[in-house]
């Protein structure tokens, strides 16, 4: 990837501004089925969560608030960095611009390994639906649905983990070039990168007070 | 690049509301309001996720069409909630249906929640129940 061929719209396009209204029409295409897809697994939860809720409430209880919040504040303060990512990129600024996204990769990280720390707490606790689980203090019935809101926390959480991993990745790609100024011209992959990552923290926003929040 | 560029201070400015937001919504989860419970966590969530789709998505700033994509997503997300939630909230609503099966969540648990494999023509003709 170089300055000159990055600059210049890729040959379907008249030009850079057909080109970047075209990226971001692909991304929010693509954000829509991301929507759908973890949408799915919201609308089972919701059900259980009217089905079974007490257990909902007695689960919830077990799980960290504090590293939920936490990481809350920290993704979004990963969202304000990659904002401003976008913004230096627009301005063309790349020391500026890489500086910013390593900082958003540093914020990512973080909620990763508050996230690991979590899942590592839940498995002492025994609280891994089919591999470590035990909720015998609870009821029979009681313990059982306990073990699916798990599996939904499970899911859910380990999913969202999965979009923030390929958002590192990504993150990483884009640090590396953007130092060398290869967006110069074209911010569009910082951009579209961008529109990813805010995605990957509004998933978040719903799946804090929804999992860790019912008192 | 046509793009908008927004200044610092509002993307500041959003930040900050984000993280009041958030506290807010942990506080509310501690004042126990009944079913406003969920209302409010909601309203405060989806406030936040508008707040980032309009200034840190740009969509504020962005073409018409790009309004006309990221409502789709959300229009669709709402049939597939509300045609799915209306479907089990309203199992049961006849009698001839709780007379045939038991629910599978007792009334008094939750939402009740009754089978749909059995049609009243189905049911064994010893029920009296059906009749009811």
């Amino acid at each position: 990837m170089t300055t000159d061929t990055i600059a210049h719209p890729a040959h379907q396009f008249h030009d850079l501004e057909q080109q970047h209204e075209a990226a971001n029409l692909g991304m929010w295409t693509s954000l829509a089925t991301e929507i759908l897809f973890f949408g799915a697994l919201f609308l089972g939860y919701s059900i259980y969560r009217m089905v079974y809720p007490q257990a909902w409430v007695a689960a919830s209880h077990h799980l960290l608030l504090w590293a939920g919040g936490v990481n809350t504040a920290v993704l979004l303060c990963s969202s304000l960095t990659m904002a401003l990512a976008v913004r230096a990129a627009q301005l063309e600024r790349p020391r500026q611009t890489s500086h910013y996204i390593l900082a958003t990769i540093v914020l990512g990280a973080t909620f990763l390994m508050v996230k690991a720390l979590e899942y590592h707490m839940e498995w002492e606790h025994r609280l891994v639906p089919s591999l470590n689980f035990d909720a015998s203090h609870l009821p029979a019935d009681v313990a059982r649905q306990v073990e699916l809101f798990m599996s939904f926390y499970f899911i859910m959480t380990a999913l969202h983990a999965t979009h923030m991993i390929i958002g590192l990745c990504l993150l990483g790609w884009l640090a590396h070039h953007a130092r060398r100024g290869a967006f110069i011209g074209n911010s569009n992959w910082i951009e579209m990168t961008g529109l990813y990552w805010h995605f990957v923290d509004i998933v978040w926003i719903f799946l804090f007070p929804l999992l860790y929040l019912i008192r | 690049m046509s793009s908008h560029i927004a200044p610092i201070k509002t993307y500041l400015a959003i930040w900050i509301a984000l993280m009041v937001l958030l506290a807010l919504t942990i506080g509310a989860a501690f004042i126990h309001m009944g079913h406003l419970n969920l209302a409010i966590t909601l309203l405060i969530a989806g406030i936040k996720a508008a707040m980032v789709v309009l200034y840190f998505m740009h969509v504020r700033w962005s073409s018409r069409l790009t309004w006309v994509f990221a409502s789709a997503a959300v229009l669709w997300l709402g049939i597939l909630f509300v045609l799915s939630v209306s479907d089990y909230t309203t199992r049961g609503a006849m009698p001839e249906q709780r007379a045939i099966a038991p629910a599978i969540v007792p009334p008094d648990q939750g939402l009740p929640i009754y089978p749909l494999t059995q049609r009243p023509s189905q049911a064994p003709p010893t029920t009296a129940a059906v009749h009811e």
